[in-house]
């Protein structure tokens, strides 16, 4: 039988995977970041960090200067950055400054006393001079310093990051892949046509939902494979804890998109108020970044945040091995979320 | 079939349709003839339950809308005056998307895109067909449920003469074999003459005039037309006094104008033997009945295209 839910859901992935461009931007997009991000924070090198002297200094003076400078220009402490002196003139050091190139210059005050110029607002100007003052304070200790680098699984920032773009993946998809077909359907004036049929109503966003829920899955599942071969990522808490809050997930983005899509009869309208949703949450619910480092304040507004719920939910499945039990709050959260504003959505709905 | 009384609807303050009232029994093909900003779309969108009058009642079949929404979905079928498709979507799925909201097979949308002349388009996607194939398109969506009511918002506008003569035998075909009731609006006069009996002349939501072609003529404007261009003009008046001349009107600067005349063949002869005996020479000669244009502009004092 020629049932319409069925060709209402079809009808979503032969538009999605005819066009060629969605297909790029849908799935292979977020692998590309998650490659990109994952290389960029985790295998990056230490930089050599230069550091210049001033000649007059070294010249009229210090005789312990050089053999410290010796000594330190080879110094690297296990894995902790090696540094590069430069001799150079004072005002080469400022211009070299002033561009950055450099961020501290040693110059030599008295006998045995040195200048550390830097701008104390440059955390790597701190840096540089911590580090140098504790290999030029604590000369015989040196070789007792040592340094543990984090790499267990769960632990890593890439550890952080999948969940947190899995969540986004979930979010974007949803809100743009539902919120922006169903405001085209209005403005193409396919849905004013498709209302005038004895379609039912339910089914038409149903149709939107399922298939989207679908491609969300499968972004997910690519992201997840992906995540597993190149940075060794697993899901250490429960599969079920994962995909409920991944549908729950989904159920939140769906109903947000469906009140998002209710009235906008424009472009610019409908792209303004999708724009205005996806941006502030892509840039405060931590996806990149912890939101740790907000005020106090916006933290508990963040919390509240429907990507901030799936992404903490998402994190801790993966890498605090939670349970179904444990997530629970996110998942009534997000289901709350989803209904309300589905049900809102649903109440000012402009079908003609 | 179809009943409309005292039907009205205002935007913004505008009252788009004013007071209107109008029957249409079964069977009756009917156009809605007026210019753009007439209110036609809005009169047809309350008929397809997409809009709700503010005042007045619409009853289809007995049937109402808010009320009876599922039954009388069923019943009609139509097309928007613009609809766009899902571009990556092929014509036969697209007839058998909409098919599946009647509960209709597979084998019912093949059929109907015979009836539109569009089998084979069946593989194109929507977003490549020309005008003319997405209104036929349009067209076969609106009869995929053999409707007993087809309301087709302008179906042939932008549309190259060849393209809309070809929605027009369809049209007509299925006055001829199905008996389906039809409401149309168009601003093309020559369109609401090929296909309908009877034609409602609407401007400013509003009922200027309802009948056939023809009575339509004979009540709100008689007479025939004559045009022509001179070298010069004649003598003060004399045409205007030529025997059967109801009217002359002068146009631009130039010798050119236009005689309203009760019969041309009475009236052309005496007009071509004045011209003749002032010696003025006839560069240009025409001579027509009148048209629904002329009788728009009698009503509206504006033309139907502008």
């Amino acid at each position: 039988m020629n049932n319409s839910l069925y060709n209402l859901i079809a009808v979503q992935f032969k538009e999605f995977f005819r066009e060629p461009a969605i297909i790029f931007w849908a799935l292979i997009f977020p692998l590309a970041i998650a490659g990109v991000l994952g290389i960029a924070f985790t295998k990056q090198e230490e930089p050599v960090r230069k550091i210049a002297i001033i000649e007059n200094s070294l010249a009229s003076g210090s005789s312990n200067l050089a053999k410290l400078i010796e000594r330190n220009s080879q110094a690297t402490v296990n894995d902790l950055p090696s540094f590069e002196f430069i001799n150079m003139t004072a005002e080469e050091a400022a211009l070299k400054l002033k561009r950055g190139e450099i961020n501290v210059f040693i110059e030599v005050a008295e006998q045995d006393r040195l200048n550390f110029n830097f701008d104390p607002l440059n955390a790597e100007g701190r840096l540089v001079y911590l580090m140098l003052e504790n290999n030029f304070l604590q000369q015989d200790r040196i070789h007792a310093l040592a340094v543990k680098p984090i790499t267990t699984q769960g632990n890593r920032y890439i550890d952080f990051l999948i969940p947190g773009l899995i969540a986004l993946g979930i979010m974007n998809s949803c809100i743009w892949g539902i919120g922006w077909n169903l405001i085209e359907g209005r403005i193409k004036k396919l849905m004013r046509r498709m209302v005038a049929t004895p379609m039912r109503k339910s089914y038409f966003l149903l149709g939107h939902i399922i298939s989207r829920a679908v491609l969300a899955a499968l972004e997910a599942a690519l992201l997840l494979i992906f995540a597993y071969y190149v940075f060794d990522i697993n899901i250490q808490g429960s599969y079920l804890a994962f995909a409920v809050v991944f549908f729950t997930g989904v159920m939140a983005f769906a109903g947000i998109a469906v009140f998002a899509s209710s009235r906008a009869t424009t472009t610019t309208e409908g792209n303004g108020i999708i724009n205005a949703i996806v941006l502030p949450m892509t840039i405060l619910s931590g996806i990149f970044f912890s939101y740790r480092s907000f005020p106090d304040w916006a933290i508990t507004i963040i919390e509240k945040l429907p990507l901030t719920m799936l992404a903490d939910a998402l994190r801790e499945i993966f890498n605090e091995g939670a349970t179904l039990a444990n997530v629970g709050g996110y998942i009534a959260g997000m289901a709350i979320t989803g209904l309300v504003f589905f049900v809102a959505g649903l109440r000012i709905y402009k079908w003609y | 079939m179809i009943q409309l009384d005292k039907v009205s609807k205002s935007f913004k303050g505008v009252k788009a349709v004013d007071q209107l009232s109008l029957t249409i029994v079964k069977g009756e093909y009917v156009a809605l003839l007026g210019p753009n900003g007439a209110g036609k779309t809005t009169l047809v969108e309350m008929i397809e339950g997409l809009q709700y009058p503010d005042n007045g009642e619409i009853t289809i079949n007995g049937l109402r809308w808010k009320k009876d929404d599922t039954q009388l979905r069923k019943l009609i079928g139509l097309s928007l005056q613009e609809t766009k498709f899902i571009d990556k979507l092929t014509v036969l799925e697209t007839m058998v998307l909409f098919g599946s909201f009647y509960g209709l097979s597979k084998e019912r949308a093949k059929e109907v895109m015979q009836v539109v002349n569009l089998e084979a388009k069946g593989k194109a996607y929507t977003v490549h067909l020309s005008g003319g194939q997405r209104q036929k398109l349009a067209l076969g969506i609106a009869l995929l449920n053999s409707p007993q009511i087809l309301l087709l918002d302008e179906p042939t506008t932008g549309l190259d003469p060849n393209a809309r003569r070809e929605i027009w035998e369809i049209l007509l075909k299925l006055k001829q074999e199905r008996g389906t009731t039809l409401i149309l609006t168009t601003h093309y006069m020559e369109e609401a003459e090929q296909l309908c009996d009877r034609i409602v002349i609407i401007d400013s939501g509003r009922i200027l005039g309802d009948g056939t072609l023809s009575s339509l003529l004979a009540t709100f404007s008689r007479g025939e037309i004559i045009t022509f261009q001179l070298d010069r003009k004649p003598s003060n008046g004399e045409l205007q006094q030529l025997k059967g001349v109801q009217e002359l009107v002068w146009v631009g600067e130039q010798a050119e104008g236009r005689l309203v005349v009760e019969d041309i063949t009475q009236t052309l002869p005496r007009f071509l033997a004045l011209i003749n005996a002032e010696g003025i020479a006839l560069l240009a000669l025409g001579s027509r009945k009148k048209t629904l244009d002329d009788l728009f502009v009698a009503m509206t004092g504006r033309r139907l295209s502008e």
